[in-house]
């Protein structure tokens, strides 16, 4: 879990930050946040 | 209770609304809402569109489709138009999907650092600065309503496009002892709003009390160029102001070469990025058109030097996963290529950001810069001999990754401005 929102914070390359939802990024990322939700549905 | 709660009308909406969600989420129909509007094949190329086994063709529309399970791949003959008339069951008419059969779109891969500086329509407001003045603090526009991210496009009822435009008017109306008159442009709409002018016994001027800014400047990177026409596109996002992250509108603005002297590199949540001296006329010149969101783009006014060997435009859904190179500079003016490898393409039939996440393979670029950093917007990525993309983006806590847009929609978007 630690740093699962860092996975989607993004910085264009004039310096402004964006922020979006990769789920498919999450899920390679880290596998177990994803089986943890998977279990409770 | 219970009894009560599980009536045969119950059950029967229940089952209704399970059999509404199953059919909503099968396949078929799925593949039905992800036809896209309209489709646009390149002469002697194909593209592959998601298809329903429930649907068919009118047999007006069948020459250059052929449909296999669940896709459909649309081949570009020759160029034009047709439609394709599609049935439900075979029987019921249902959409006619626009097909527009293009020329291959040939343009010169760029990779070149520029300097981009433009001016904005209008000044935006940044900053309140609270005025000294007769012993005690001040905010003159902040009480007149201009709020911060406001644009001001109106002094005194004449356009405006330099702070400095601005300043001259806050000083005569001081000096008159009259009030401002600016025209705002809020997130809503327009208005005008009266500003009186203070004298500021810190900075012995008259101010209002705001800070305004009336320009961006920057560096990044030449996308690609038409060698004929010598529009170009650049940045591969757009240039957007430090407060309300939303694109500004360019007034006027120009490109020139750029000398890359200096790198820093990029370490989880701590970007890197270029550092760049601008050059004269040498090298790119150039204006500055438009800035939309997938970057600037505007005419060259004359060739880069280099090789100039023109290469297809991929449609997105000829990019794949796999190994690619990016073209950028890193030290100096001279571009190179290094290895990345797309981890995931996003399928698209419309024009959006997030095109393609890729990782950074090679190891002079990672010893270099860490992967990914400011002043790369814009650089090609090149696949299968297509330029396929543009980097735009990097997560901040991993920066060998980085996110591109496709570069078929700046060409879209060059050709529209």
């Amino acid at each position: 879990m630690a740093g699962d929102h860092e996975f989607v914070r993004h910085i264009s390359l004039n310096g402004s930050a964006e922020r979006w939802w990769d789920p498919w990024l999450i899920i390679r990322e880290q596998p177990f946040f994803y089986g943890f939700f998977l279990a409770l549905s | 209770m219970r009894q009560h709660f599980w009536t045969k009308r119950r059950i029967v909406g229940l089952i209704a609304a399970g059999i509404t969600v199953g059919i909503g989420l099968s396949r078929p129909v799925q593949n039905m809402a992800a036809l896209p509007d309209a489709v646009m094949v390149p002469q002697g190329q194909k593209v592959v569109l998601p298809w329903s086994s429930w649907l068919s063709l009118s047999s007006a529309s069948v020459g250059p489709v052929n449909i296999s399970g669940n896709v459909a791949q649309v081949r570009g003959m020759t160029p034009g138009r047709f439609l394709l008339q599609t049935k439900l069951f075979g029987w019921l008419p249902w959409r006619q999907v626009p097909v527009e059969v293009t020329k291959p779109i040939y343009e010169v891969p760029g990779g070149e650092s520029m300097g981009v500086l433009v001016n904005t329509e209008g000044l935006v407001v940044t900053q309140y600065a609270p005025v000294w003045s007769h012993g005690r603090f001040e905010d003159p526009a902040e009480q007149a309503g201009i709020d911060k991210g406001d644009v001001i496009v109106q002094v005194n009822h004449r356009p405006v496009y330099s702070d400095r435009a601005l300043a001259q008017a806050v000083q005569q109306a001081g000096r008159r002892h009259q009030a401002v008159m600016l025209g705002v442009q809020g997130s809503r709409s327009f208005h005008l709003r009266s500003v009186r002018a203070l004298w500021s016994s810190q900075h012995h001027r008259w101010q209002i009390g705001i800070l305004v800014q009336d320009g961006a400047s920057g560096v990044g990177t030449l996308t690609f160029y038409n060698p004929h026409s010598l529009q170009y596109a650049a940045l591969g996002h757009s240039i957007t102001d430090g407060l309300t992250r939303s694109p500004v509108e360019v007034h006027s603005g120009r490109v020139t070469g750029a000398d890359i002297v200096g790198i820093i590199a990029g370490t989880a949540n701590a970007p890197g990025q270029k550092i760049g001296v601008l050059t004269g006329g040498q090298d790119i010149q150039g204006n500055v058109r438009h800035n939309g969101i997938f970057g600037i783009t505007g005419t060259l006014w004359h060739r880069p030097y280099g090789p100039a060997k023109p290469l297809p435009v991929a449609l997105p859904d000829q990019v794949t996963p796999g190994p690619a190179h990016i073209i950028t500079v890193l030290h100096g003016q001279r571009t190179h290529a290094y290895a990345v490898r797309i981890l995931k393409t996003y399928p698209q039939w419309a024009p959006h950001t997030k095109g393609l996440l890729f990782e950074v393979d090679d190891p002079r670029l990672l010893s270099q810069t860490g992967g990914v950093i400011q002043g790369m917007s814009g650089s090609p990525i090149i696949q299968n001999g297509r330029i396929v993309g543009a980097v735009t983006h990097v997560l901040v806590s991993r920066p060998s990754l980085g996110y591109g847009c496709y570069a078929y929609w700046m060409v879209k978007q060059k050709s529209l401005t």
